[in-house]
């Protein structure tokens, strides 16, 4: 088991916003690797802490699940990942989820938006990967 | 000796064949224990299967299938500086190649999440001349 606090401390304001635990699981033998499932009404986010690095979706079962990096970007171009860093800053991506939490809210009410989002998600995941495997 | 120097000590460090060789045993006792060097000190561990992904995908697909995966526990991995965690999992896949494991995938390749340990290795790999099969599922050496 693991909490939001330990996990991500600066997604505590979640709470406020009616946010409640869901899928928990922790891994002490295992980096201390942890998944946690907070379940909102509009959407869900679910943070995965992997050999110490934090990393937050947001989705829902629906809609799927998208890199909350990407989502931010995807809202406001100029939350790259160059602002955000790599892997992202946690802080700052729930200081830029509750800047834009009512966009969030709308963008998991419009189903052609999540179609623009998966595009420019896997645009993202292509420049990843293109990064990697250094492909021209 | 820290348990951080144990970690990186087992994972093949240069101060391994140096004032601190006298502890492999010990640390490789660790490591074994941990599932991290499976083979005996001096022993050439059979080609087999390594899982590389993001938590949780890797670790059940290694369970699944009996597969390798790098694994530190928390009360280590938390006093090791990013370096001596980074040199400890390039070990580790540096291992797996000398080995010539079937390397599996267990998150695809659009889920990779910039700047994790995961894209780390991906791109150490690409560098020692791997690349994704067809189907995305494996890397095979070119």
């Amino acid at each position: 088991m693991t909490n939001l606090i330990d996990i991500a401390p600066a997604f505590a304001f979640i709470l406020d916003k009616g946010f409640v635990p869901g899928e928990s699981e922790y891994k002490p033998q295992e980096f201390g690797n942890a998944v946690l499932v907070m379940t909102g009404t509009q959407f869900s986010l679910r943070f995965e802490r992997d050999r110490g690095q934090v990393f937050i979706d947001v989705g829902n079962n629906i809609f799927g699940w998208y890199k909350l990096e990407y989502v931010l970007e995807f809202l406001d171009c100029i939350n790259t990942q160059s602002q955000l860093g790599a892997p992202p800053e946690p802080r700052l991506l729930a200081s830029l989820l509750q800047q834009l939490w009512e966009k969030v809210i709308a963008l998991f009410s419009t189903p052609e938006e999540i179609s623009q989002l998966q595009i420019f998600s896997k645009q993202k995941s292509t420049a990843l990967l293109d990064k990697i495997f250094r492909r021209p | 000796m820290t348990p951080a120097e144990s970690a990186i000590v087992q994972a093949g460090f240069p101060e391994a064949n140096g004032p601190m060789a006298f502890l492999n045993g010990a640390a490789r006792a660790v490591g074994t224990a941990l599932g991290f060097c499976p083979a005996g000190r001096g022993a050439q561990a059979a080609k087999g299967m390594t899982v590389l992904g993001h938590y949780p995908a890797y670790k059940q697909l290694a369970d699944n299938i009996g597969a390798r995966r790098f694994n530190i526990p928390e009360s280590v991995w938390n006093t090791m500086s990013d370096a001596e965690r980074w040199a400890a999992n390039q070990k580790f896949l540096d291992r797996m190649i000398s080995r010539g494991d079937d390397i599996i995938l267990a998150t695809p390749l659009e889920n990779v999440r910039p700047g994790s340990y995961y894209a780390s290795e991906l791109e150490y790999l690409a560098s020692k001349g791997y690349a994704p099969s067809a189907d995305g599922t494996k890397l095979i050496r070119q």
